[in-house]
């Protein structure tokens, strides 16, 4: 065994406080082992040294009197009201300290509570901002559906329009291209119908600057907005490389800046422009030969729809002009469409007929100004319309009215609040000056 | 025979619970009028342990006089929270227990000012100068002297240990105390009554070690 731990032992083995085989260990640990032997009979004399100490002194005679005397002059019910005194001190120090934890996390908690209120209110105020304009847009377009009037025209009128006639414009621009194929034009929303995989896809129909807001305007709604931005930068971008080989950055920045600037509802708008961009490509098939061939031969992938993204909307509608003329089954539902037109490209580049090409731009350039001159005219008119002044002023209205009555409300809420606050703290405060008295009372 | 022993030894084993339980009841009765404000009956219950806490104040101050007021001290405290006994441990733990407590804190106090009174040093007193003596009947003068000095070298390196070890060294070597008794007295379990008796064995060991080693070379 080792000595440490018999030395541990020792003093247990002296007491008698070992189990009878510690003690058998020990012995034999003790009668081997000299040092520890030396040790034990060391600590052994020791405590016998010790226990020889204990000599009972006895009482000084006075002892007892003397403390008979002390004892009889504390008055015990002094004593008691001395240590309920002491009670109702702790009692108040736990109190105090709990009491005010309690009432700064009510205040604090209060205060936070208003301020989250507030924040989430002017949240909600701008939600239905937004939600507001929206339902203007809806009405919008149904009434555009009934009326059958240029709906994209109307809507440019507002700032937050703008954004969304650009793309109908660039919506005209396909319709126009698909105009020709007036025949058609049940095909073609069959078509477009189809077209869900991109979920953007419904056609707005019309002619000659006359526009049919269909399903497209429901679509717009239906589709989340950041996806349609990013749909609508890569457009620009690449419309700026299919349209132009030398390629003007300025272009394309100033292209995207006007689509990127507009307001978070104007993105509704973007699957529009998507629709424009793809009429584009089609377009370009025949405007710009080179470019278009280009393009419609990586045609196959969706990104070289959009590949061939919208000019502005004034050159979309030229270009939809452009390709009316050049598009050979212009009845074909988009999808189709736009293969059909890579491939028209491509037969048109293993034919090379570059002269007829040409001339068809040449059309399409006379076409462009003529309609841009149209949708200034229509721009103009529209901005006169009071519709959607008139829309605009309605949210205002909106806001107003919801704004003051939950102002009102806030404040009135406010108060009740504070008065339950300023009530608690007196409740607490009450046992306070209840345990004062009863020190008081003590005390005396 | 053996059976006849059995029944005898718990016969009698029965007896002495009984005495205890009586005792224990007639205690509690004086307690419980002790509590109520009779100084008489405070008076009968404190009587028989005045002795004892005497005792244990005398073996940690080492001198009468220290002894005498510790001890008044703690009745007094005793009287002053007798209504705070809950009959939970014995009425004599509890003195015990109130009995060290006070002591040892006393004891700090008075280490802190260096005012703790030697065994052997001498005494200024109204009518002089008393130099203090252990007397110990039934031995020989020459014995006497050397047990005197026995003790008195022991006592110094008891001194000379910390409070919780001197307290419990008087309670078990001292005062001879179980080490049941102990741990109630201090509130703490047996296994650490065990290994506290057992480092202050150790270092009263190595304070008289050390005190031997300097006495040598003293006279050397």
């Amino acid at each position: 065994m080792d000595c440490s731990k018999i030395q541990e032992m020792m003093s247990l083995y002296i007491d008698d406080q070992l189990s009878k085989e510690e003690r058998k260990l020990f012995e034999e640990h003790i009668a081997s082992c000299e040092q520890c032997k030396e040790e034990f009979d060391f600590l052994q004399t020791m405590i016998n040294n010790v226990n020889d100490i204990n000599e009972e002194k006895e009482l000084p005679t006075d002892f007892h009197k003397n403390l008979m005397v002390k004892i009889d002059s504390t008055n015990l019910t002094d004593i008691q009201a001395e240590n309920r005194i002491n009670r109702l001190n702790r009692f108040t120090k736990y109190y105090t300290a709990v009491a005010a934890v309690f009432v700064i996390v009510l205040v604090f908690g209060f205060i936070g509570k208003t301020n989250i209120n507030r924040i989430t209110d002017d949240k909600l105020q701008y939600d239905v901002n937004t939600e507001s304009i929206k339902e203007d847009s809806m009405d919008k377009d149904i009434r555009d559906e009934a009326t059958k009037e240029a709906a994209p025209v109307k809507q440019i009128a507002t700032s937050d329009h703008d954004q969304e006639a650009a793309p109908k414009e660039e919506f005209g621009s396909k319709f126009l291209k698909d105009d020709p194929v007036a025949k058609n034009e049940n095909k073609s929303d069959e078509t477009a119908a189809t077209e869900d995989d991109l979920g953007t896809f419904e056609f707005q129909e019309a002619e000659n600057g006359e526009r049919i807001s269909e399903s497209a305007n429901r679509s717009e709604k239906s589709e989340k907005p950041d996806l349609n931005k990013e749909n609508i930068e890569p457009d620009n971008g690449i419309q700026g490389i299919t349209k132009d080989d030398n390629a003007d950055l300025k272009d394309e920045k100033s292209n995207k800046m006007d689509k990127n600037i507009k307001d978070e509802t104007t993105k509704e708008t973007t699957p529009k422009e998507e629709f424009g961009s793809k009429s584009f490509k089609n377009d370009p098939g025949a405007k710009n030969e080179n470019e278009s061939d280009e393009a419609t031969t990586t045609e196959d992938d969706l990104d070289t729809f959009e590949f061939q993204a919208a000019e502005n909307g004034d050159g979309i509608s030229e270009d939809a002009n452009g390709s009316e003329e050049n598009s050979e089954n212009p009845a074909l539902s988009k999808e189709n469409i736009e293969p059909d037109n890579g491939i028209q490209g491509i037969t048109k580049d293993d034919k090379a007929d570059l002269i007829d090409d040409e001339p068809n731009n040449m059309d399409k350039d006379n076409k462009q100004l003529d309609k841009g001159e149209q949708i200034d005219t229509e721009f103009s008119e529209s901005k006169s319309n009071n519709s959607p002044t008139v829309t605009f002023d309605s949210q205002v209205e909106i806001t107003t009215t919801e704004s003051e009555p939950e102002s009102n409300k806030s404040n009135n809420e406010w108060n009740t609040e504070w008065i339950i606050i300023i009530g608690i703290i007196i409740i607490l405060i009450i046992p306070l000056i209840y345990i004062k008295i009863q020190k008081n009372k003590l005390n005396r | 025979m053996i059976a006849l022993d059995y029944i005898t030894k718990e016969k009698r084993f029965n007896e002495r619970r009984y005495n205890l339980k009586m005792l224990h009841d007639m205690e509690k009765t004086i307690i419980k009028k002790a509590k109520k404000g009779d100084k008489d009956a405070f008076e009968k219950l404190i009587i028989k342990y005045e002795k004892r806490v005497y005792n244990i104040a005398y073996q940690m101050f080492g001198n009468e006089h220290d002894a005498n007021d510790m001890a008044q001290e703690v009745f007094i405290k005793i009287y002053k929270s007798l209504d705070k006994f809950n009959f939970k441990s014995s009425f004599s733990t509890w003195i015990h227990r109130i009995t060290v407590n006070t002591c040892i804190d006393e004891y700090r106090k008075k280490k802190k000012n260096n005012k703790v009174e030697s065994m052997d040093e001498s005494m200024e007193q109204q009518d002089g100068v008393i130099h203090k003596q252990f007397v110990d009947k039934g031995l020989t003068p020459e014995e006497k002297v050397i047990k005197n000095e026995n003790i008195l070298f022991i006592r110094e390196s008891i001194n000379e240990l910390k409070e919780e070890h001197k307290m419990i060294i008087i309670l078990r070597d001292i005062k001879g105390y179980s080490y049941d008794d102990i741990a109630d007295i201090l509130g703490i379990s047996i296994g650490t009554v065990k290994s506290r008796i057992s480092r202050a064995r150790l270092s009263l060991k190595k304070i008289i070690i050390e005190k031997k080693e300097q006495n040598k070379n003293a006279y050397v």
